[in-house]
């Protein structure tokens, strides 16, 4: 029901990855980690799940809601499905807001057992509906910290135009934060060489050429997706930012939005140079799958750095699923 | 699986060579070498001040050691003395900018200040003894200038490494050379970064780093550097840091202490925003501040308008050849010298005659007022006759009229009225004109070279994305762009308003107050402010008003972080004087508004009242709407006040408000 897509092998990491339109996710885990949502497309994975399955669940729900109700909506069934999906009780992360990034990946690894860091242990982590920065940071941790963990990573793809005004159904954040470095991802930045900035591009052109202006790296480069989750999407994404290819004329890469592994492959072989000449930075701005690429690149030397975009505020609409889901078996 | 295509492709755009960004990553950078270089390197510590993009970072740049042995893919330009200046001058300079995204991390490091100030003070020292090391080790392959014997070289790893570390934490290197020591230094300003940004207690991180003073193992190299190297005694070492601003007052205080302590051959030179470096004070009771220890250099046009204080200095680098210069070097990286040895942008975009570009809107005009205006204007009926447009047009709203004394002997009287007019003239026609355009309808024809230049204030990038907005206008090709010289005014109107319009679509629209406001809408009302009082009656009071000044203890909170982030993010300009700040927008936006593209601070309007400023950044767009209204009666209610009796001028302003905007203006 699966099909592998792509496979690579590099310093000690090795990454598969599958997608399927109904498969079900076989298999026992240690640990589970689920995040609250006001899309649909967050009950995927647990749905999908078999019961049982996961030994130690943990459920992150933000303190952000909204107003239309979708999150009061999507968490009971989350806990459900999650409850189902776990031999104990799952454990619940709230009250604390989406901008606290350490804070929460600080609470999410003081629940898990410490008997569950050792040698082996295999981790699910759905991505779907989870910020970057905290299945990027776990990812890093897990790297730096556990031995020889097996990790499945799961993300489903989206529709966006479905349940939303077409003007809108490409926006999802408003505003600008902070800049930081993703947590365990800032990278060891040699002073005597220049940055070189590979931008995974999304629809959100502000924020590719608003983070352009700020930094003014000295290189930059450019990830595109195609194939997009839709046939559409790689048009769109182009048209959207077309302010900053024009301005900054990056040299791009197109890459499937929904495989991580291939994403991982055509980096490193865009920035094999670069790294040897540069300090990397990636700026995910895009799908989800390619910054698990960009992370899985960082993290085999440890030297490029990723950087995050804090909005303001996310748009709230729920995103359903789109045709596939995808899951990216990794071993570090 | 993976299909092994190659996916990477190449831009599809069409060259632009006025791209900002683009040749910095085709081609390498070229760098204009200013004559004023001279004055760069001194001994003296330096800070360059000035708005974004105005070369802060190429001045930095510039004096690196990589860029004088010829060994970055940086090239430089300039006349045979600055270039000759630069290859003879004595110096080592090493070259950082500040990691912004990096300053908030040290900053949230829960730590006290003091262990904060002394940890950031040794990273930084570390960071630039890795980067000495590594520009000796890679000067010496090229040059025997450098070359020390075995024995010399181990005396100074020697000495710098127990500089570094206290003796119990010191790495033993059974090769004592400047290679060995430069791996550790690095891995230990990695380490202190690393931990820093783990948010380590503060007795891991003093188990595993002693701490050095600011400066001082820079110093240590210094010392090291004069006495083992007698034949370059002469020499200077440079500590160049980049973007200052971003630092935090806690940090800048580190680094001042430094400046104020440091020695010959170490000096350091700095870059900042103006208006923006974050403190002159010192972690040292002795010389608390570092004023007297250091020279600030405005860049890039020749007295900087936008710093202030004993930071406003004379000097800095004629904007206009500079800009001319670097426009041409980016057609030199594009095209061949044949097609573009001659050109002068100068000529290309030609001068700026007002009267003559608003005589020919006048002339194309359908509009019947324009008509009878343009036939006022020819036939003589304006007083002191001839045919200005902006003289016929001030005379017939009877702004600022002016009557030379009677009874003169002839001379006497061309004299003073030389003298007025040319007051007059330099004060008022500009305004005139664009007063003028909005009665009209017109949009005011900006073109000219000198005009984009006074428009992009001192930024090469904001000229470069205004002269890359005229290069599409004129058709996006080398032979459509310099076919007809001047290129037609039209076009470059064309060019100058889309890039002020493409430049504020940038700005940050994040919701900022509950109100809904952002940058980008304060940005708007004061755009919107700055174009009514330069537009009739509001001109009355005022000409060229196209800034606002507050009293300095009103821009505090939230008022003083969004003009920090206007500042930082290049949208507005500052300038504080007596107790006073001064706000205006980069001229770069003015063509959206239509206001006067000159210096914005020739006549900024004071706002009188705290609500004021907070309705007009923070409040709804209604309640904003009524700042601007009470502003604009206020100049009004100054003109009358001028003319005549204050009871009168009351009356006027509480009861007749119409007549100001409706009827013939009140005659001085």
């Amino acid at each position: 029901m699966w099909d592998m897509v792509s496979e690579y092998q590099s310093h000690g990491i090795t990454a598969r990855s599958f997608k399927t339109k109904e498969g079900k996710i076989e298999g026992d885990f240690d640990i589970g980690i689920f995040f609250g949502s006001y899309e649909s497309r967050t009950l995927e994975s647990s749905k999908l799940l078999g019961a049982n399955s996961c030994k130690t669940s943990i459920i992150i729900f933000f303190m952000e809601t909204d107003k239309r109700g979708f999150r009061k909506k999507y968490d009971k069934e989350i806990l459900k499905q999650v409850s189902i999906c776990s031999s104990r009780e799952p454990n619940v992360v709230s009250n604390r807001s989406i901008n606290n990034v350490q804070d929460i990946l600080n609470a999410i690894l003081k629940i898990i057992p410490f008997s569950e860091y050792s040698e082996d242990k295999k981790w699910f982590i759905d991505t779907s509906s989870s910020p970057k920065p905290y299945f990027l940071g776990l990812l890093a941790y897990l790297r730096d910290k556990v031995f020889s963990p097996r990790i499945t990573m799961f993300n489903s793809t989206a529709q966006y135009e479905k349940s939303n005004d077409p003007q809108e159904a490409f926006s999802f954040t408003e505003g600008f934060g902070q800049y930081i470095w993703m947590p365990w991802l800032w990278g060891r930045p040699d002073p005597r060489l220049p940055w070189t900035y590979l931008f995974l591009l999304g629809f959100e052109g502000d924020r590719s050429l608003g983070t352009y202006d700020i930094f003014e790296p000295d290189r930059v480069k450019a990830v595109i997706s195609d194939p997009g989750y839709q046939e559409n999407y790689p048009n769109e994404a182009k048209a959207r930012n077309r302010q900053f290819l024009e301005e900054v004329c990056p040299e791009i890469l197109y890459t499937n939005a929904g495989d991580a592994v291939e994403t991982w492959v055509k980096i490193d072989k865009f920035i094999a140079e670069d790294r040897s000449n540069s300090n990397i930075c990636f700026v995910p701005l895009g799908p989800k799958p390619h910054s698990i690429g960009a992370c899985l690149s960082a993290l085999t030397d440890g030297s490029p750095a990723i950087m995050y975009l804090m909005p303001k505020s996310h748009k709230i609409r729920d995103v359903p699923r789109g045709e596939f889901v995808w899951r990216y078996e990794i071993k570090m | 699986m993976l299909n092994h295509q190659d996916d990477i492709i190449s831009s599809r755009f069409e060259m632009n060579p006025y791209f900002y960004g683009r040749s910095e990553q085709e081609h390498g950078q070229i760098l204009f070498v200013p004559n004023r270089i001279a004055k760069w390197i001194t001994r003296k510590p330096l800070c360059f001040l000035g708005v974004r993009g105005s070369g802060k970072s190429s001045a930095l740049k510039l004096l690196t050691w990589d860029v004088k042995w010829n060994v970055s893919s940086i090239k430089t330009t300039g006349s045979p003395e600055a270039l000759r200046f630069l290859q003879n001058f004595k110096h080592i300079g090493v070259y950082y900018r500040v990691e912004d995204i990096d300053v908030p991390l040290w900053d949230r490091w829960n730590v006290i200040e003091d262990t904060a100030q002394r940890y950031f003070g040794t990273y930084i020292d570390l960071l630039y003894l890795d980067l000495l090391l590594d520009a000796l080790i890679c000067i010496r392959r090229i040059s025997r200038s450098l070359f020390l014997g075995r024995v010399e070289e181990k005396e100074i790893t020697k000495s710098l490494l127990k500089e570094c570390f206290r003796a119990d934490m010191r790495p033993r290197l059974l090769d004592l050379s400047f290679m060995a020591l430069r791996e550790i230094i690095a891995d230990a300003h990695q380490t202190i970064r690393q931990l820093v940004l783990q948010d380590v207690s503060e007795e891991e991180i003093k188990q595993t780093y002693s701490v050095i003073g600011p400066g001082s193992l820079l110093k240590k190299f210094g010392d090291q550097f004069a006495n083992y190297y007698p034949k370059m005694a002469d020499w200077a070492i440079l500590i160049l840091l980049d973007d200052c601003n971003f630092l935090k007052k806690w940090q800048m205080k580190v680094l001042n202490t430094a400046v104020a302590g440091c020695r010959k051959p170490i000096t350091y030179k700095f870059s900042s925003l103006a208006g923006l470096y974050p403190t002159c004070d010192t972690m040292n009771d002795d010389r608390p501040v570092i004023l007297d220890y250091m020279d600030f250099e405005p860049l890039p046009s020749h007295s900087n308008s936008f710093a202030t204080g004993k930071t406003r200095v004379k000097g800095g680098t004629q904007y206009p050849n500079l800009a001319n210069r670097i426009c041409k070097a980016r057609m030199e990286q594009h095209f061949s010298k044949e097609h573009i040895e001659k050109l002068d942008h100068n000529k290309l975009l030609g001068p700026f005659n007002l009267e003559k570009v608003l005589m020919k809107k006048l002339v194309d005009s359908e509009s019947d007022d324009a008509r009878d205006f343009l036939d006022y204007a020819s036939t003589g009926k304006a007083e002191g006759e001839g045919p200005a447009i902006t003289k016929a047009w001030l005379s017939k709203k009877s702004v600022r009229e002016y009557k030379l004394p009677i009874d003169l002997e002839e001379k006497e009287a061309k004299r003073i009225e030389r003298q007025i007019a040319s007051r007059y003239s330099k004060k008022w026609n500009h305004v005139a004109g664009m007063a003028l355009c909005k009665e009209y309808g017109f949009i005011f024809p900006y073109s000219g070279f000198r005009v984009v230049l006074n428009l992009s204030a001192g930024s090469i990038r904001e000229l470069l994305r205004v002269m890359s907005m005229i290069w599409e206008e004129a058709g996006g090709s080398l032979s459509e762009f310099i076919k007809v010289q001047p290129i037609p005014q039209e076009i470059q109107t064309r060019g100058i308003v889309k890039a002020a319009e493409a430049r504020f679509e940038l700005i940050d629209s994040s919701i900022i107050s509950e109100s809904g406001t952002s940058l980008q809408s304060i940005c708007n009302r004061l755009g919107q402010l700055f174009s009514s009082c330069q537009s009739y009656p509001y001109i009355l009071t005022t000409a060229e008003t196209a800034s606002i000044s507050i009293r300095n203890e009103w821009a505090e909170g939230d008022v003083k972080e969004i003009i920090r982030k206007g500042i930082g993010s290049g949208w507005l300009l500052k300038r504080e004087e007596n107790g006073r700040i001064f706000v205006a927008l980069h001229p770069v936006l003015s063509p959206k508004f239509q206001i006067s593209f000159r210096n914005p601070f020739y006549y900024p309007e004071p706002i009188s009242n705290k609500e004021i400023i907070k309705t007009l950044f923070f409040g709804s767009d209604q309640e904003a709407n009524l700042a601007i209204k009470n502003v604009l009666e206020g100049r009004i209610y100054r003109y009358l006040k001028r003319h005549k009796t204050k009871l009168e001028a009351s009356s006027i302003i509480n009861e007749k408000q119409g007549f100001l905007f409706n009827s013939n203006p009140i005659k001085e």
